[in-house]
């Protein structure tokens, strides 16, 4: 008896479940997959109905389906199946433009919704991009074009706000005119299985995971002309809260895994675990803080970068934090394998990152703070790190006498990059402002000699060397330190 | 009296408007390291010449060309992370004197490039190509690589060249023909095929913290120069030229 109801109950609840995740075509709605149509209303009237009826899978099969921007709305799924292509307009007036954040696929506020399949997003994110920038020239749109782009009411492929129980799967995200897929503000997020592949556009940020709490990004290739994979922090009585990065590969013209730039409130408990990064012209990881935010309680671990810019940099800056300090402590990086590249890693891929900060010499890995805000308590571990060394003090020199120390410039509200110190004094790494930092089983190659030593420590109160090696070239000194305390 | 002050705002303003600002997007050139800009560019400099002057300005990307030529009073501003990418077609390049240039100036006056962005002469692909024309017998096999010239000049005066960096070329980074008042300044040049600065019966010519991280040779001076002055020019090795 006992059996037979609880067989019944899971009977209705499957049922229940069955008409409650209810699946639609397309072409019920008068979607068409013949690439020329814009589909924007009927793929809108489909979100609507569906929510409406309760929740359901509004299902796409093969074929091109030409769509300004769509709401998502609760409960409603969008299943992209193998040969079906969602394409971005090049109209920019078929974007919700007046909207902050404007996206291909947009959400705010709205529960329990995923994009799942085989099937792909096209932003046509150049053609976009340079049909905006018409607007502006001929004087429709106004915008201040920083760097001679626009800075506005470029199209995300995805947004989505405050939005709980987020689901993407499988899918392939393509040509975004500014950062591919933000998801800003969101409750329990898992990002599975997803290939990003965007070098149409400055801005090509790969991910962005925004002030968000339990997100899970997983065994995704992501291939992007900026950032990789990027966590900010816009809003400063929030931050990114518990978040796993596994098993992911990403290529970028920018940075690898990145905290920022922008930081307001900040980042805990965040745990990237099994990652590689490849051609990639900036640093494979790095933390930036220049807004105030809050970075703990960080552990990387088995991170391997092959053809790459740099290392690691972590940065506490002083840029828009409103006299509100930010801070770096308890992060532990362990078990990491990185090669620099002596050419530029992203030779030939569209939009290569900027030769800049130049006149200066392979740049080392930073931990960088400020005067009486130190990076606190950094924990590097079972690090193998290859650099071409091969630098030409004719070229660029910077001594490690205490007063040319002192001549390297704070810089705390500038843009923070690796190399924006321009030539720095050590090779290896570069630590500055910092307390209990500790190198445990750290091993260092040059592949050609180098005028500085592998590192150098100035205002650094307790770091700690142990089981160092050094290959490869020697250099005169492998430690400097200035005003700074080691501890045994 | 009041016409006379109008008449004074006019001129100001005019001499204003002769020294206007033009982004490169505006004449839809593309930072995306792909699309050859050259129609753009070209386009953009001789209707800054016809405006009386300006600059065009190049933001941070990669901007692809073929050869063109510079206007008097046309100014050129690469800025931090602008590149200019020489095509790595050698039929894109302009046939000048007998050379194959990538920027020439013939017979203008004040002409500047300026800034901290780069010009790149892309020779190892620039030079596939050259040598599978060569094979194919659609290009002479006389041809020789250091006929293509990143910036040529000839019969031009007031020159100024400063702060970029110049890489990858496949023949003479910077060549003066019959050329007068040549300032270079602050240049980084890596080219280790060709030569830097060629001269060739030029006058006033001033060299200053100019670095040659690889070339062929730094200066090359042929016919007769008069008053060239070189101040803290560097070789890769801390020797001065």
């Amino acid at each position: 008896m006992k059996i037979r109801f609880a067989l019944l109950t899971f009977l209705s609840f499957i049922l229940v479940n069955f008409v409650s995740a209810k699946e639609y075509n397309a072409s019920l709605f008068g979607i068409k997959s013949n690439g020329t149509t814009l589909n924007t209303t009927s793929i809108q009237k489909a979100i609507d109905f569906i929510h409406e009826q309760g929740g359901g899978t509004l299902r796409f099969f093969v074929g091109r389906y030409l769509t300004g921007t769509i709401i998502l709305k609760e409960n409603v799924h969008i299943k992209l199946e193998e040969g079906a292509i969602l394409v971005g307009s090049t109209n920019i007036y078929d974007y919700n433009i007046e909207t902050p954040n404007c996206a291909l696929v947009y959400a705010n506020k709205a529960n329990n919704i995923s994009i799942r399949g085989k099937g792909v997003i096209d932003g046509q994110g150049r053609d976009l991009a340079y049909n905006l920038l018409g607007q502006i020239h001929s004087g429709i749109i106004k915008d201040p074009l920083d760097y001679d782009r626009p800075r506005n009411r470029r199209p995300k492929a995805i947004y989505f706000r405050e939005c709980e129980n987020v689901a993407i799967h499988s899918i392939t995200i393509k040509n975004a005119a500014d950062w591919v897929q933000v998801y800003d503000q969101c409750v329990n997020t898992v990002v599975d299985s997803i290939t990003v592949d965007s070098k149409a556009f400055w801005n090509n940020d790969g991910i962005d995971i925004v002030d968000c709490k339990n997100f899970k990004l997983l065994n995704s290739f992501i291939d992007a002309a900026d950032d990789a994979i990027c966590l900010k922090s816009h809003d400063a009585t929030k931050r990114c809260e518990n978040i796993e990065i596994r098993n992911c590969v990403g290529r970028s013209s920018a940075n690898g895994i990145k905290f920022g730039t922008v930081s307001a409130g900040g980042y805990k408990n965040v745990r990237i675990i099994n990652n590689k990064i490849y051609d990639t012209f900036r640093s494979v990881f790095t933390i930036a803080t220049p807004d105030g935010g809050i970075v703990e309680d960080i552990v990387v671990d088995s991170l391997q970068g092959i053809n790459v810019g740099n290392p690691f940099y972590l940065r506490i800056g002083a840029r828009w934090n409103k006299g509100r300090e930010g801070a770096i402590r308890n992060i532990l990086i362990q078990n990491v394998k990185v090669e620099v590249s002596k050419d530029k890693p992203d030779i030939g891929y569209d939009y290569e990152g900027p030769v800049e900060d130049y006149p200066r010499n392979m740049s080392p890995s930073g931990i960088v703070g400020l005067k009486n805000v130190p990076i606190a308590d950094v924990t590097f571990r079972n690090i193998e790190l290859v650099y071409p060394g091969d630098a030409n003090p004719h070229y660029a020199y910077r001594g490690t006498t205490k007063a040319a120390l002192d001549s390297i410039p704070e810089m705390e509200n500038s843009y923070p990059e690796f190399s924006q110190f321009k030539e720095l004094p050590a090779w290896g790494f570069f630590v500055r402002h910092a307390k209990n930092i500790k190198f445990e089983n750290v091993t260092l190659t040059l592949k050609e000699s180098d005028y500085r030593p592998a590192f150098v420590f100035d205002d650094v109160q307790g770091f700690n060397l142990s089981g160092i090696k050094y290959l490869g070239a020697k250099t005169k000194k492998e430690v400097v330190a200035n005003n700074s305390k080691r501890e045994k | 009296m009041k016409i006379y002050i109008s008449a004074f705002v006019f001129i100001l303003w005019s001499i204003q408007v002769s020294a206007q600002d033009f982004n490169a997007s505006l004449f839809g050139c593309k930072s995306d390291g792909v699309t050859n800009n050259v129609g753009s560019i070209q386009y953009a400099i001789d209707y800054i010449a016809k405006k009386g002057g300006g600059t065009l300005h190049f933001y941070v990307g990669r901007y692809v060309t073929s050869g063109f030529s510079l206007k008097s009073n046309v100014h050129i501003e690469l800025h931090e992370g602008a590149v200019l990418v020489g095509s790595s077609n050698i039929y894109d390049y302009q046939q000048i004197d007998g050379r194959y240039t990538l920027i020439s100036g013939v017979g203008q006056q004040n002409i500047q490039i300026k800034g901290l962005g780069v010009i790149d002469g892309q020779s190892k692909a620039l030079a596939l190509h050259v040598r599978s024309l060569k094979e194919k017998g659609l290009l002479s096999s006389e041809f020789a690589m250091d006929k293509v010239s990143q910036l040529y000049f000839s019969k031009t005066s007031n020159i100024a060249i400063e702060g970029i960096m110049q890489i990858n070329s496949l023949g003479a980074l910077n060549s003066f023909v019959d050329c007068q008042s040549i300032k270079l300044r602050k240049l980084e040049i890596n080219s280790p095929q060709s030569n830097a600065v060629v001269l060739l019966n030029s006058s006033q010519v001033n060299l200053s913290d100019l670095f040659f991280k690889s070339t062929k040779q730094a200066l090359v001076q042929e016919g007769t120069n008069s008053n060239v002055l070189k101040t803290n020019c560097l070789l890769a090795n801390g020797k001065s030229i």
